[in-house]
Parts: structure tokens; C-alpha cells; sequence
């Protein structure tokens, strides 16, 4: 009994491993965002470690996570977090060290900065390095996490390129004045979480990055009124760190971009949204 | 430390190394080493726990000795039952201090509650007490054959070996922090040498593969969801959300607790110690009564034996069958937690359990229809009573309520992987069914290839699709 058992235990196991690398290498499938928040930004995280020599590092949450990473940029956004923890994750993680920094406005406020965090800890795992090694161990290799990408691509409704053209004349360019401070009259703000925020973004510039943007990202939630609150917050942090903000929401009016679940931008969206980014920051860094 | 934990994977090769050195098949050496290999599972975290551990093996330990010598040695059973009635009474002091002193503090107005929400809560001292408690009622019962009661009373060296033994009892590494609970009279005896040749692989192989999965590819995956049936992310849920997040839990907790206790069993089995199965496929019950028989069987035994029968059981008349039914399913329910919640959840269970005795009688006809029908309702009265666990307080319940109405839209994503993961607790309850209903049809895929093939998927899964580690929930408790 033992013998049948084990010997198709193993059999099986070997042909799961073939079926499994062939799908990874045939199978086309893209991106690294799957049913699990958690293995979405390991992926990120994996895909973030791999590149050589990074210029921009994008940190935020899932709403940045959705901007395509490429050869000289990372994303380090974290599905259900906030920039708080990704910012973490680039100051823990073994990366290229980039020039830029580009840091989502949308989850700016949450006060994450000095927590502990779960993802954190396990980028520096011993088992996750050794993993993220192996293909068929890699996060954004993982079998339910292919099989949703799949059914993700064939029912997702709204992949359309936006039509607009990726040029920076409707974004809201600039470092805010210093003083602009909203913070005291907003009761869902603590001043000691903008107090931290503003310390961890100083401390970033102090540690040789040379230019440090807040990025408002276009998405589906939120009234007018908080969104508004939230923007103001993100640009009096910018005000005090001396860091440029960009307003993407802009784009909206175009009314081209679009949105895959009603929150996060679709790919192509995404595409011309990181276009219409890179823009941007090359307007400031010509500047 | 996790089971699902590097750290574990390493504890457990060294273990096991040492336990089979081919040069030392000594029992004192295996017990030994097992000894030794709990303590640092145990003190991984807090090292300071450990004393408290510690204490309550040699508590235990020096009461059996004393309860044998007085009751079966001296004949003088009022020194043997003042030494059960005290042990017991420490046990449940040290169980109601590190657990309860906060809730209870809490339950007198104007108590300052400060110094005593420093207090730590030792994980696991709601099971090793109550295996504690299983040794000294076991030994005064004279559960044990005379051989055994010799050897856990003897003197001089054999003194040493036997505190050795019983501390081995209460803290065994793979059922220390999240049970099954052990009674003694189940345990004791199987302490001995033990033979590598002799290690049941394919049983051991098999409960270690089977539990890894059900917590790492499916309680994980359900937990990262069900998170969001809390504060602040509720809000935003829709009916439809609320309803698959609620079951999700409910298959959730079976698979976390169910995959806990095979481990357990499959890591005791490969020391040659065979642990009480903890779940017996749960939600085919076809009534509370029944749900109770087959999950968490190791405390649902564990009230029987030393409480549900001490208070009377079933002896004194319908009446008091009833009280103590509500009385073991209330304490049943504290003892998960200090908290309402908890009381209300067994305190529910209790009256489901008398309403059933009260209205089913002594009818023993079972119809086809009438089985359908007791499941459906125990399920979703089982499903329903794990909000009372899952919510931190009764708002939060009142919240999910609410949220029925809110309109928001449903979130696919979530239910996707609901549904994907949810769905392997329904498969795995459909085959138990035909193997309960066609044992003959069943036996043909025993043992062979089929079996093979289909614990070669799950291996698959465990080593390439975990979820996020999550911690077992039953460590809490």
C-alpha cells in the first residue's frame, strides 16, 4: 500500500511541477495582480527586487499598485495598505536605490509610518529570498493567483486605451506653499500622524534621494468633499517636505480613464496614467 | 512558534534526529528529548511562560503521586479527594487568574482593571489545565490499570522518571497549544520506547498533508476575506458579500482548527503517539446534538467526562438535564474566552441542545427528509452562532445585520476567492458523506493510486498556493 501511495504521491507531485512550468512559460499570462491583496504586493515586491538599476520608485497603495512597473521603475504598492507601508518596505527591502520617489497622496494620511508590518518582516524571511529564486515558488506564479489572472482578462469590462493624449497640460504641477496647512481643521486628521509623515518623508530626502513627489492617483471612491480633504493633506505634507505634488485627477476630466472593479484604474488606463506620470516628472526634473 | 513557521520545520528535524539516534533507544532519553523540544516550542515566544508551565506539570505530577499513595496505597480515600479537590482547585485558580481576573475585574463597577491588564495570557493554559485536571480526576477514578498507577507512584529514582512522564503528558509539543485534548487515561499508558521502524508513515503522512492544507491553502486564503467583516471595511460590504463572507468563516474555522489537530495527530504520530481524532466532518450533523459529537470532540468529551456527568448528567430527571446541558454548553462557551461573546455563543448552543431534547424526544425514526431538513438547519444555525466568535462585540453583529440594507455593491474579486477556497471544505464534507453512507463504493479508492493522486495535489498546493500566514485561531483560546 505504501508503495502505490507514495509512488503516485511523488508521480503526481512531478507532473503538477511540468504542468505548472509549462502554463508559467506558455501560457502568456501577465501581471501580478491576483485574488490575494497580500501575494499582489509580494509580487510587486519580487518583480521590484529584480531590477538593476531603478530611477523612480512608486510607493502607495493598491490604487499606485496598479501602475505598470518597468526596467528603471518599481512599484512597491501594497494592496489594502498605504504609502506608509510602502515606504517601509523600500527602506527594508533589498533595492536599487532610486533618484525619485513617488509617493500616492490618496493614502498618504493613513497612519501607518511606524507600524509593523507583516509584508515587511517577510521580505527579509530567509524563505521568501530563497523562494522568489524558484519560478515555480515565485508569488506571482502561484496557481489560483494564475488561474484568476486568466478569468480576470477574459471578463474584465472596460480595457480601453484612453483616448486623450499623455501630455501634462491638464495636471496641477508644483510644491505647494509651506504653510499650507489644512491639517487643524480637518477632525479626521491627527497631527501627530502629520507630524511622523512629514518626519519619514525628511528623513527620506536627507538619505541622498533627489526628488520626492506626491502623486495623486485618479480612482473610483470617495465624495468630492473627501477627496478634497485628502488632497490638502497631501499637499501641506508636500509643502513641508519641500516635495513637488502632482494632481492626476485631472485626467478624469478627459473622461477617458477607466476604472476595472469601480476603484482601480484598468490597465491600458493605468498605462496612460504611468505615461502621463513620467511626463510630469520629467517636466520638473527639466525644470 | 506556528506550525507553518521555519523555525518549527527546523525544531522538528532536530527532534526527531534525537529522538531516533540509533545508539540511545532509551524511553527516559525519547521523553527527554521531547521534554526539552516542548519547552522551546512553548518558550519560543515568552520564555517567561514557560514557569508557569512548568508549575503546572509538577503540580499535577506530585498530586497523582499523592492521590495513588493515599487512595490505593494508605486506603485513606478523604486525604486522596482532598488532594483531587485542591489540584483541581489550583488548576482552575491559575486557568480563572491569567484568563478571567480582567473580565471578571471588569464585572465590578469602579474596579481599576490596570495592573491587572498587564497580566499575560499564557497561550494554551485553557488546554493543558484541563489535561492537568483529566490526570488527577483520571488517577482518582483509577483509570489506569495497577501496573501504570505503580509506576506514576513509585519512589526514589522511578520518582523522577515519573514527574518526567507526566510533564511529558501535559506539554507534548503537537497538542500543547491548541489541543486535541488528551485525557490521561488515553495518554499515560501509550508512554514507552519507541521504534523508527515502527512510525505509521503513511498515516502520519497523510494527517500532516491533509491538515497543512486545510490551514495553509484554505483557512489562510478564507481569512484575508473574512478580515473584512470587521471595523471599518463592513460598511462598504453587500448583502451578497455579507452572506459568502459568513459562510467562508464558518468553513474558515473548520479548516483552521480542523488542519490544526491534524497536524497534531500526524506530528504525534510520527513519535509513535496516537492523538483522539478532534472533528469528525462537522457539518453533516444532523443536529446540534449531533455537531457536538463531532466537532472539537476532545473538549465536547472532555465537559462530558468530568462535568456534564459529575453534575448528573442525564440521571436526575428532565428538568435538571436541561440546566446542566445549559450550564456545560455556557462553560463550554467561556472557556474559548473572557468575554460576553463567548457566553452568548455556548450559552445559544446550550439552548439549541435542550430545545432539541425537549422537542425530539425518544423518537429515534430517521427519515431521508427529516435528516435533509436537521441539516440544513444545524448548518446555518451553527454558521449563524460564529458571528457571536468572529465579531469583537455585539455592535459589530448588529453592524453585519445592518449592512443587509446599506446597497453597496458586491465585490467579485472577494467572492471569487471565496468561492475557490470555500468550495474544497464542501468537497471534502461530500466525500466523508459517501464514505459514511457508501463505505463500499469508497474503499475501492483506499490506499492506492487514487489516494495517492489526490494527497499529491494537496501536497502541490501547500508548497506552491499557501495563503498569507495567518496564526491557528484556536490559540487564542
Amino acid at each position: 500500500m505504501i508503495t502505490r501511495f507514495s509512488v503516485s504521491l511523488v508521480f503526481t507531485i512531478l507532473l503538477l511541477a511540468m504542468i505548472h512550468l509549462g502554463i508559467i512559460r506558455w501560457g502568456k499570462i501577465d501581471g501580478v495582480k491576483e485574488h490575494s491583496n497580500y501575494f499582489s504586493s509580494l509580487s510587486r515586491i519580487e518583480t521590484a527586487m529584480n531590477v538593476v538599476t531603478a530611477d523612480i520608485a512608486i510607493c502607495g497603495s493598491s490604487l499606485s499598485g496598479r501602475l505598470p512597473a518597468s526596467e528603471n521603475i518599481i512599484n512597491l504598492g501594497v494592496d489594502g495598505g498605504s504609502a506608509g507601508q510602502s515606504l517601509n518596505i523600500l527602506k527594508n527591502g533589498k533595492f536599487s536605490k532610486p533618484n525619485i520617489i513617488c509617493i500616492e497622496a490618496n493614502s498618504l494620511y493613513s497612519d501607518t509610518l511606524e507600524q509593523e508590518d507583516k509584508i515587511v518582516d517577510v521580505v527579509n524571511s530567509i524563505t521568501f529570498n530563497w523562494r522568489r529564486g524558484v519560478t515555480l515558488f515565485q508569488s506571482h506564479n502561484r496557481p489560483t493567483g494564475l488561474f484568476y489572472k486568466v478569468i480576470r482578462s477574459k471578463f474584465m469590462p472596460n480595457n480601453q486605451r484612453p483616448s486623450g493624449n499623455n501630455e501634462v497640460k491638464n495636471i496641477e504641477i508644483g510644491i505647494p506653499s509651506e504653510g499650507f496647512s489644512v491639517v487643524e481643521n480637518v477632525d479626521w486628521v491627527k497631527k501627530s500622524s502629520f507630524n511622523k509623515c512629514v518626519q519619514q518623508l525628511r528623513h527620506i530626502k536627507n538619505n541622498g534621494v533627489e526628488t520626492l513627489v506626491i502623486v495623486w492617483i485618479p480612482n473610483g471612491v470617495g465624495s468630492g468633499d473627501r477627496k478634497e480633504s485628502l488632497k490638502n493633506y497631501a499637499k501641506a505634507v508636500a509643502g513641508e517636505t519641500r516635495a513637488y505634488f502632482i494632481d492626476l485627477e485631472g485626467l478624469e476630466t478627459n473622461g477617458s480613464i477607466q476604472y476595472s472593479d469601480g476603484v482601480h484604474l484598468s490597465p491600458s488606463s493605468a498605462e496612460y496614467t504611468q505615461e502621463c506620470l513620467l511626463n510630469s516628472i520629467k517636466a520638473i526634473t527639466l525644470k | 512558534m506556528n506550525f507553518n513557521s521555519l523555525e518549527f520545520g527546523v525544531l522538528l528535524l532536530v527532534t526527531f534526529a534525537l529522538y531516533y539516534l540509533p545508539t540511545t533507544r532509551y524511553r527516559q532519553w525519547q521523553v527527554l528529548v521531547l521534554l526539552v523540544a516542548s519547552a522551546f516550542f512553548y518558550a519560543w515566544n515568552d520564555f517567561k511562560l514557560i514557569y508557569l508551565l512548568a508549575f503546572s506539570c509538577v503540580l499535577n505530577a506530585v498530586a497523582t503521586e499523592r492521590i495513588i499513595t493515599w487512595k490505593f496505597k494508605r486506603d485513606n480515600d478523604k486525604k486522596a479527594l482532598q488532594w483531587l479537590r485542591w489540584t483541581v482547585l489550583i488548576n482552575l485558580a491559575l486557568l480563572v487568574f491569567f484568563k478571567y481576573a480582567m473580565f471578571l475585574a471588569g464585572l465590578i463597577p469602579g474596579l481599576a482593571t490596570n495592573t491587572l491588564a498587564t497580566i499575560p495570557l499564557p497561550v494554551g493554559i485553557s488546554f493543558y489545565t484541563f489535561q492537568g485536571i483529566s490526570l488527577v480526576v483520571d488517577t482518582y477514578r483509577r483509570d489506569f490499570k495497577q501496573v501504570q498507577l505503580d509506576e506514576l507512584a513509585s519512589q526514589g529514582k522511578g520518582r523522577l522518571r515519573s514527574i518526567f512522564d507526566l510533564s511529558f503528558y501535559i506539554s507534548f509539543f503537537p497538542q500543547l497549544v491548541a489541543g486535541p485534548i488528551v485525557k490521561a487515561r488515553e495518554f499515560v499508558g501509550q508512554i514507552g520506547v519507541k521504534y523508527f521502524t515502527d512510525v505509521a508513515w503513511v498515516y502520519a503522512i497523510k494527517s500532516l498533508i491533509l491538515g497543512y492544507f486545510l490551514k495553509t491553502v484554505i483557512a489562510d486564503h478564507l481569512a484575508e476575506n473574512t478580515i473584512v467583516l470587521t471595523i471599518p471595511w463592513i460598511t462598504s460590504l453587500s448583502s451578497l458579500d455579507l452572506t459568502v463572507l459568513l459562510y467562508s468563516y464558518s468553513f474558515q474555522i473548520f479548516a483552521d482548527f480542523a488542519g490544526y489537530s491534524l497536524i497534531a495527530i500526524g506530528l504525534a504520530a510520527l513519535f509513535g503517539y496516537k492523538l483522539p481524532i478532534n472533528f469528525n466532518f462537522p457539518y453533516l450533523a444532523t443536529s446540534i446534538t449531533e455537531f457536538w459529537r463531532r466537532w472539537h470532540i476532545s473538549l465536547s468529551s472532555w465537559l462530558r467526562d468530568y462535568l456534564y456527568i459529575p453534575l448528573g448528567g442525564n440521571r436526575k430527571g428532565s428538568g435538571r438535564t436541561y440546566i446542566n446541558l445549559c450550564i456545560v454548553m455556557f462553560l463550554g462557551g467561556l472557556w474559548h474566552g473572557a468575554a460576553w461573546k463567548y457566553l452568548l455563543w455556548g450559552a445559544l448552543h446550550g439552548v439549541f441542545l435542550a430545545l432539541e431534547r425537549l422537542l425530539g424526544g425518544k423518537s429515534k425514526q430517521r427519515t431521508k427528509l427529516r435528516a435533509v431538513l436537521g441539516w440544513f438547519y444545524t448548518f446555518h444555525v451553527v454558521t449563524l452562532l460564529w458571528l457571536t466568535f468572529l465579531m469583537p462585540d455585539i455592535t459589530q453583529i448588529k453592524l453585519y445585520f445592518e449592512g443587509f440594507t446599506s446597497g453597496a455593491s458586491s465585490h467579485a474579486s472577494l467572492i471569487f476567492s471565496c468561492l475557490l477556497f470555500g468550495v474544497w471544505v464542501i468537497v471534502y464534507h461530500v466525500v466523508a458523506w459517501f464514505n459514511e453512507h457508501k463505505p463500499i463504493f469508497m474503499s475501492r479508492s483506499k490506499g492506492g493510486m487514487l489516494e495517492g493522486i489526490i494527497y499529491g495535489v494537496m501536497l502541490y498546493m501547500v508548497l506552491t498556493n499557501f495563503g498569507p500566514p495567518q496564526e491557528f485561531i484556536y490559540f487564542q483560546f
